[in-house]
């Protein structure tokens, strides 16, 4: 039987820095999709990740075990990428880094055709709308949750994401996805 | 123009979100209004991009990279942080609303002290080989695999395995499904001018054989959708005729 998140993380705050790892491994993929999904660069995406678990790690004594886990990582995961558009909006004009990472040849597919449609629809959102709809869609969160990570009232997100959805649905539209 | 309430209904029926008399008002007000029809269509085909594109795979080093970057933390955290006894009661303080975790732990607690008379349990890693087993499970959030006509499904206690076969005028699906948490199966056929749902919940280990009779010459949609705890976990359209 798979240790629970709540279980994961008390070993862990206990000393096991085995359980760590374990949440490492649970977490890294959807935590670097959100990512990747809001700020459109797979090194930006891989440095949101790498950071969130650091701080993860960092403040896991102030984890509440009561709350779950992922809506507290995932927060962390908004606040960092959050951080991150800020930083690269005062950098960008000045710098190029170039890539670190390289997306595999299958992900490279996967961007240039269906994930193609996907993100050029979330670059037409608001970073307010972009975040619920991810949260909902590739994370499959309620309402509850989101509102939850996102510190928002349920109506809220309910009024962004359908919101989001509208823009989601004339952008697709508009790139004939739908023919 | 569709009326904004309808607008707001939809989306809450993608969501699962609709008491029956609110999806009943929906469809009355779907099969009177071509315009909110058609709206409703395109933003279910523009939901589905969502199940069409595939998690991304990290960068195969970025798991290391977290760990290496932790390792060079370990020193400063250890020197920060309060005992293992210390921390363990107070979580068990944090968790006192949830009376079973206290229970769990406490009953953990106290045969691991008879067991061990005082020795190092509470510092002790798990066992490697569940180690591993769970790294192995836990790689993904949701995992589906398509092999020509079937489908399997993984997402944290729940798997499934179907395939549809679509023999002109009858739509056959075969479902075997398995969830530790209870579940539930629904199919949502649109037509012309009116929608029907079956709905069963489940839980444990189960297969089901379903056969949907299908007009030809009528424009039909068959969506299959599976929740657990209230959370729409997948969806996929098994046909779609003149829509």
């Amino acid at each position: 039987m798979a240790n629970t998140d709540a279980q994961l993380a008390i070993q862990f705050q206990n000393g096991d820095r085995k359980a760590f790892t374990m949440l490492v491994a649970r977490y890294e993929k959807p935590i670097f999709n959100t990512a990747y999904r809001m700020v459109k660069n797979f090194d930006d995406a891989a440095d949101i990740t790498q950071n969130a678990f650091i701080k993860a790690y960092e403040k896991i004594d102030t984890f509440n075990p009561s709350y779950k886990f992922f809506n507290w990582l995932y927060k962390i995961t908004v606040n960092e990428t959050l951080n991150l558009i800020n930083r690269r909006k005062r950098r960008r004009e000045f710098e190029y880094d170039p890539p670190a990472h390289l997306p595999s040849p299958e992900d490279d597919l996967e961007l240039n055709e269906m994930g193609h449609y996907l993100q050029s629809a979330l670059n037409a959102m608001s970073y307010d709308q972009r975040i619920v709809i991810v949260l909902k869609h590739l994370l499959l969160l309620p309402y509850s949750e989101i509102a939850d990570i996102l510190d928002l009232p349920e109506k809220t997100v309910k009024s962004r994401l359908f919101s989001a959805r509208h823009v989601l649905r004339k952008e697709l539209l508009k790139q004939g996805y739908m023919r | 123009m569709i009326n904004q309430k309808y607008i707001d209904l939809m989306n809450q029926e993608f969501d699962g979100a609709n008491s029956a008399e609110q999806s009943r008002d929906l469809e009355d007000y779907l099969s009177g209004h071509e315009e909110a029809r058609t709206y409703y269509r395109e933003l279910a085909l523009a939901l589905n991009v969502f199940e069409k594109v595939a998690m991304l795979n990290p960068p195969p080093e970025l798991g290391d990279e977290i760990l290496s970057r932790l390792e060079d933390r370990t020193g400063t955290r250890s020197n920060t942080r309060s005992g293992g006894m210390l921390a363990a009661c107070r979580n068990l303080f944090r968790l006192r609303l949830q009376p079973a975790y206290a229970y769990t732990f406490i009953g953990g607690l106290v045969l691991g002290l008879v067991l061990f008379a005082g020795s190092t349990w509470l510092t002790s890693g798990i066992d490697p080989e569940l180690s591993e087993q769970v790294r192995g499970m836990a790689s993904h959030q949701q995992w589906v695999m398509e092999y020509g006509n079937e489908t399997t499904l993984t997402y944290p206690g729940i798997s499934a395995r179907y395939h549809i076969l679509n023999d002109g005028p009858v739509l056959r699906f075969h479902l075997e499904l398995s969830s530790d948490l209870p579940a539930v199966i629904r199919f949502h056929t649109e037509r012309n001018t009116s929608s029907s749902v079956v709905e069963m919940s489940h839980q444990g280990a189960d297969s089901y054989d379903l056969t949907f009779s299908q007009d030809v010459d009528i424009p039909s949609r068959t969506t299959f959708m599976i929740y657990s705890e209230g959370r729409l976990i997948h969806t996929e359209i098994l046909n779609e005729k003149g829509k």
